[in-house]
């Protein structure tokens, strides 16, 4: 019976993510901005307004996506195309006219390729323009997104948003894996056992969880309190004393500290784990995996209340709500399966070595000032970091969580794959350590 | 032909490393490594031991401190792996080798039955069928919603052997723990392991207790150094061993 319903439940899954994968990208709104753009005059100085499409939240595919600006009229040294995107030899084409009534050449036109993922753009104009095209149509085969166009410094936001087409690809595979693993047979005994101490996990997460709560006032209250008070003191010093070019600030501190805070929690937890449960694991036997997994479950129930706090400031600073916000779970379900990878590493070394502790406390302070929480990811790019980011798992969830909740993007396949690569290395490291180490665990504890 | 053995060790070895000076830390490994100060002494606690246990017999380990004996019952539950040899074990384990084990001292008497049963592998569900039983066994009527910080020794002993014996395991390891509680509760707890017997419960004891050894077990594994000095019916071994002891 209850078989029946788990696979009934995962295909209803598998049939959503692919009506949801095919859907989403056919809405090409395109169309409508071109038309908006062409029938009204801009001057750079009007640009700055909240998108000249994309204020609804609306997506769309980025064939055709061009962008025109009438006006110009004067010297363009540079245009920077910032925002989130990602392609395989992609380019952008700039055109320009000089005269009024002139129409755009190729002749008039610069183009600029990359082949690369990041999140800037910078075009070497030089140019005197009256009118400008930027054209974002010779990109194939992969999307573009990009939510910024600067001119000269002058900020105009975009919101023009591609689709992955297979961004719910992963999503399907995890479902497939899960469905195989339910009914391949070698698997099942682990299986079984896992399942026979699910409820030693829920006990003893509800216990961390009475511990951690029974001697406050306010109880669950302060997972929730707790972020917000952090958001409006992050808020209060960046906006006053350190001012980043980035909108809604306290929002996107807060989403980048909920999962890297969740990563910390689970890891640095998960690494004392085995050492505290000494006294059980001395006297029965209990598959020695179950505390590291245990504490990562526990950090991420109280990163749930944490998502309470990111809507609550998501309202107060009026951030416009996506439909992409209800994949929140997906980076989650990634920097889990990290984290547990991690915590399993950090759990066995920790068992052998226990000043381990005091080096990884300094391990993710070095972590959080290169992941780009409390300042814009541009910032590593534009300092030559961008080799430290792009190794960086965190930067990953990060920024697929920001996407998601604060941009109404959904990530590209690469970035997915990214994720999946970095979670599935680190669990199948994790196990092999934790395997090869865990019956000398009882000697040293 | 059947194969009724529950409980299988084949050539068992079981070596502890002893790092003359225990390095704890990773400072202290690469200094000592560095150093050329790291060396390991072997200690083997269990040394080539064998024994069949069947399904549903009563077998005790006797023997000196120090003999191995409750290494052996650890390498059965699967706390300890053996360094060599196999073990066999077809049956759900509840050991008793300390007890109180997996409670948590600040949680409730009923919640850490729960706590409990969940450290053994039962769900809530099952533990609720068994909470009356555990609950009237234990004689602990009145305080199943105390922290069991406020408890005596001998009231959580009797919570913990309540639930270890209540949960109806296929084979039940006991160490060294029917000394515990008084007079009537150690009787009790006698009467509990001879009605798990007749209904085809395997259990593992261990004892320094002949008497007691005598009165449960069916057969005998007498170790010394970790090795196995004898196996056979109750009455031979104990015999031996006593005369071994007046000697």
């Amino acid at each position: 019976m209850k078989k029946k319903i788990f696979v009934t439940v995962l295909l209803l899954f598998f049939v959503a993510s692919l009506v949801f994968s095919v859907y989403y990208p056919s809405r090409d709104n395109i169309s409508n901005i071109k038309n908006g753009l062409e029938n009204k005059k801009y001057s750079i100085d009007e640009l700055e307004f909240p998108g000249w499409y994309g204020e609804d939240g609306d997506y769309a595919s980025m064939e055709d996506a061009q962008i025109i600006i009438k006006d110009v009229n004067t010297y363009v040294s540079s245009i920077k195309l910032s925002g989130n995107y990602t392609g395989k030899n992609s380019h952008v084409q700039i055109f320009y006219t000089t005269k009024q009534g002139e129409p755009f050449t190729p002749e008039k036109s610069k183009i600029v390729s990359w082949y690369s993922t990041g999140s800037r753009i910078y075009i070497d104009a030089d140019i005197e323009a009256l009118s400008l095209r930027i054209d974002l149509t010779e990109q194939r085969d992969d999307e573009l997104s990009i939510s910024n166009i600067e001119l000269n410094d002058r900020t105009a936001v975009f919101s023009i948003n591609s689709v992955a087409k297979w961004c719910v690809l992963p999503t399907i595979l995890v479902g497939i894996v899960l469905f195989v693993a339910f009914y391949f047979r070698g698997i099942k005994p682990y299986l079984d056992k896992f399942k026979q101490y699910m409820p030693l996990v829920t006990n003893l997460v509800s216990r961390d969880l009475k511990v951690k709560y029974r001697r406050s006032v306010l109880g669950f209250l302060w997972s929730i309190l707790n972020p917000l008070l952090m958001a409006l003191v992050i808020h209060t010093v960046f906006s006053r004393l350190f001012r980043f070019d980035i909108q809604y600030f306290a929002t996107y501190y807060l989403v980048g500290s909920l999962i890297f805070n969740f990563v910390v929690e689970c890891t640095s937890n998960a690494l004392g784990s085995v050492i505290s449960a000494s006294a059980l694991i001395k006297k029965v036997y209990i598959p020695k995996y179950i505390f590291p997994f245990q504490k990562c479950v526990f950090a991420l129930v109280n990163m749930l209340f944490g998502c309470v706090a990111v809507i609550v400031v998501m309202l107060i600073q009026g951030v416009p709500f996506h439909a992409t916000m209800l994949l929140f779970f997906v980076p989650m379900c990634y920097a889990f399966v990290f984290a547990y990878g991690f915590g399993l590493v950090l759990a066995a070394a920790t068992v052998f070595f226990r000043d381990i502790q005091h080096l990884y406390s300094v391990f993710t302070a070095v972590w959080m000032y290169l992941t780009p929480i409390i300042y814009p990811e541009e910032m590593l790019l534009s300092n030559g970091l961008g080799i430290i980011m792009k190794l960086n798992p965190m930067y990953y969830y990060t920024h697929y969580l920001r996407s998601v909740v604060m941009y109404g993007t959904l990530p590209s396949l690469d970035e997915n794959i990214m994720c999946i690569v970095f979670a599935l290395v680190m669990l199948i490291v994790g196990n092999i350590v934790f395997k090869k180490t865990q019956d000398k665990f009882i000697l040293h504890i | 032909m059947e194969n009724d053995n529950i409980i299988e060790l084949r050539n068992v070895f079981m070596k502890f490393r002893m790092a003359s000076q225990r390095v704890e830390t990773l400072k202290e490994f690469v200094i000592r490594t560095l150093k050329r100060q790291l060396s390991f002494e072997d200690f083997v606690a269990v040394n080539d031991v064998s024994f069949d246990v069947k399904r549903g017999e009563v077998v005790g380990l006797i023997g000196l401190n120090g003999s191995g004996k409750s290494t052996t019952l650890k390498i059965i539950s699967g706390i300890l792996k053996p360094t060599s040899g196999e073990v066999v074990i077809k049956g759900k384990i509840s050991p008793l080798i300390e007890l109180g084990a997996g409670f948590d001292f600040d949680l409730t008497a009923r919640e850490n039955v729960f706590l409990n049963g969940a450290v053994l592998g039962y769900s809530k569900k099952e533990m609720l069928e068994k909470m009356d039983e555990i609950i009237d066994f234990s004689e602990l009527h009145d305080f199943m919603d105390t922290p069991i910080k406020n408890f005596s020794s001998g009231m959580v002993a009797r919570l913990a052997f309540a639930i270890a014996t209540q949960i109806d395991p296929e084979i039940l390891i006991v160490d060294e723990i029917l000394g515990v509680g008084d007079f009537l509760f150690q009787q009790k707890c006698e009467q509990r392991i001879n009605k798990m017997m007749s209904g085809g419960t395997t259990v593992v004891i261990v004892s320094h207790s002949i008497e007691q050894i005598e009165r449960l077990c069916d057969r005998v594994v007498w170790l010394d150094h970790g090795k196995v000095v004898m196996i056979g019916q109750t009455a031979d071994v104990c015999a031996q061993y006593r005369n071994m002891a007046s000697r």
